[in-house]
């Protein structure tokens, strides 16, 4: 999982399609999901989004995207793509084009999220999703990167340890699963903790993110909600 | 192997529209309950989805399987919050490339299922025992039980838009490994949770969240 990869350099980015508006970059990113989709599956159709995946490459190019990290998140689209093309009933054309939308789609979005904050993209999900799942989002968001850091440290610590040999599976397997219990029981002392947290920096059900305080359905409520950007 | 990752392109628009329904309708009802009662639950289910994102980092890489470890988060969460569990961890995994964006709906409806009727088989398993042999053993069978229903869902699912040709005999014969392998991490998992703090796998702890 690359979501520290992916937050660096969304933040940290600085090319050109870092500065472009994310509303910009929405309506761009849906036509090219939708051209992807309504291409007709012949060689016609396989030319066209063969020249939209080229025009998605030279754009990451362009945008300075870091292209190793941007190559380890396409195999994954590349792989099911193949997966499905191959043991499934499709002739040529068909096949080809079946790869070719899974990467082509998945180009167009990872264009977006890696060129813009997590925090900008929760704006949006915050205007139009219902609270409890945009609130939820915005704190899997956050909590991801504790546990991923305590986990490298538990995974670590057991290594170092000899607890993590793949000549003995089972044991293995075991020290994985206590890691994991571990992990757990950190996880839920962190949600109670960030609810404390939350609670006593005011926090009444609306989260306040990039500067502005998004509630139920987009309303701006009276009160602010001081610290909540630092939750993020 | 209970969630294909299935790619945009692949299914009819039909089956992706009545994907997306059916998903809608379900948590808007969850969020139409729970509205109004801002609670731990919210920061609950943000860590049990990140949880979920972590165990998916572990991957056996020949297989190309992931473990998910939704036994466990189903259990934590329970039956009525674990579909808004399965929408957040389904949308940060296509947002990053695994499994396609416009099948978001029906990714995370069979990934709500996983949650679901894993929680449901756990408790039903458990019975009123909380000792750890009991639960780890009943978390094993859980996962045993669940995770070759929604992977017969997925195929099911990629059946009605296309012929599926092969897919379900590679299916069959590489996923029983990830499932074995799955079943075991969640069975000794829960199982150290039994003994360490057994109290988080309780009923009431879910609903209260004390």
């Amino acid at each position: 999982m690359n979501l520290r990869d992916i937050d660096t350099c969304a933040t940290g980015g600085t090319g050109w399609l870092h500065r472009t508006p994310l509303a910009a970059k929405a309506g761009a990113w849906l036509v090219a999901i939708a051209l992807a989709l309504t291409l007709p599956a012949n060689r016609t159709g396989l030319y066209a989004l063969a020249a939209l995946i080229l025009v998605l490459t030279v754009i990451a190019i362009t945008a300075r995207l870091p292209w190793r990290l941007y190559a380890t998140l396409l195999a994954w689209p590349l792989c099911f793509g193949c997966l499905f093309a191959i043991t499934c009933d499709l002739d040529g054309a068909a096949r080809w084009m079946l790869i070719a939308r899974a990467v082509g789609v998945a180009q167009a979005s990872l264009t977006v999220v890696l060129t813009t904050p997590w925090p900008r993209l929760a704006q949006v999900s915050a205007r139009t999703l219902p609270r409890l799942l945009s609130d939820a989002l915005i704190m899997s968001w956050r909590s991801f990167f504790l546990l991923n850091d305590r986990m490298t440290a538990l995974l670590r610590a057991l290594r170092l340890r000899g607890g993590l040999r793949w000549r003995r599976p089972l044991q293995a397997l075991a020290a994985t699963a206590r890691a994991f219990g571990t992990l757990l029981l950190y996880a839920m002392d962190l949600a109670d903790r960030d609810w404390d947290v939350l609670v006593l920096r005011g926090y009444d059900g609306k989260f306040r993110v990039g500067g502005v305080t998004v509630g139920v359905n987009g309303e701006t409520p009276a009160r602010p909600q001081p610290g909540m950007e630092e939750t993020l | 192997m209970s969630h294909l990752h299935i790619p945009d392109g692949v299914l009819p628009w039909w089956l992706i529209v009545a994907g997306w329904a059916v998903l809608i309708v379900w948590v808007g009802i969850i969020c139409r309950i729970y509205r109004g009662s801002a609670s731990r639950r919210v920061a609950r289910i943000g860590v049990v989805s990140a949880f979920m994102l972590i165990a998916m980092s572990l991957e056996i890489v020949p297989l190309a399987y992931h473990f998910n470890l939704s036994i466990i988060a189903g259990a934590l969460l329970g039956c009525a919050l674990s579909p808004v569990a399965a929408v957040i961890v389904v949308t940060f995994l296509a947002l990053m490339g695994h499994g396609g964006v416009t099948v978001i709906g029906l990714n995370a409806l069979v990934l709500s299922c996983e949650l679901c009727l894993g929680s449901l088989l756990f408790r039903v398993l458990r019975g009123s025992a909380t000792g750890p042999g009991r639960c780890g053993v009943a978390g094993t069978l859980a996962v045993l039980i669940t995770l070759p229903i929604t992977t017969a869902a997925t195929l099911g699912l990629t059946a009605l838009g296309m012929d599926v040709g092969n897919l379900p005999r590679v299916i069959v014969t590489l996923g029983p490994i990830g499932w074995a392998a799955e079943a075991a991490l969640t069975g000794l998992t829960l199982s150290w949770i039994a003994r360490v703090r057994p109290s988080l796998l309780d009923r009431k702890h879910r609903r209260t969240g004390a």
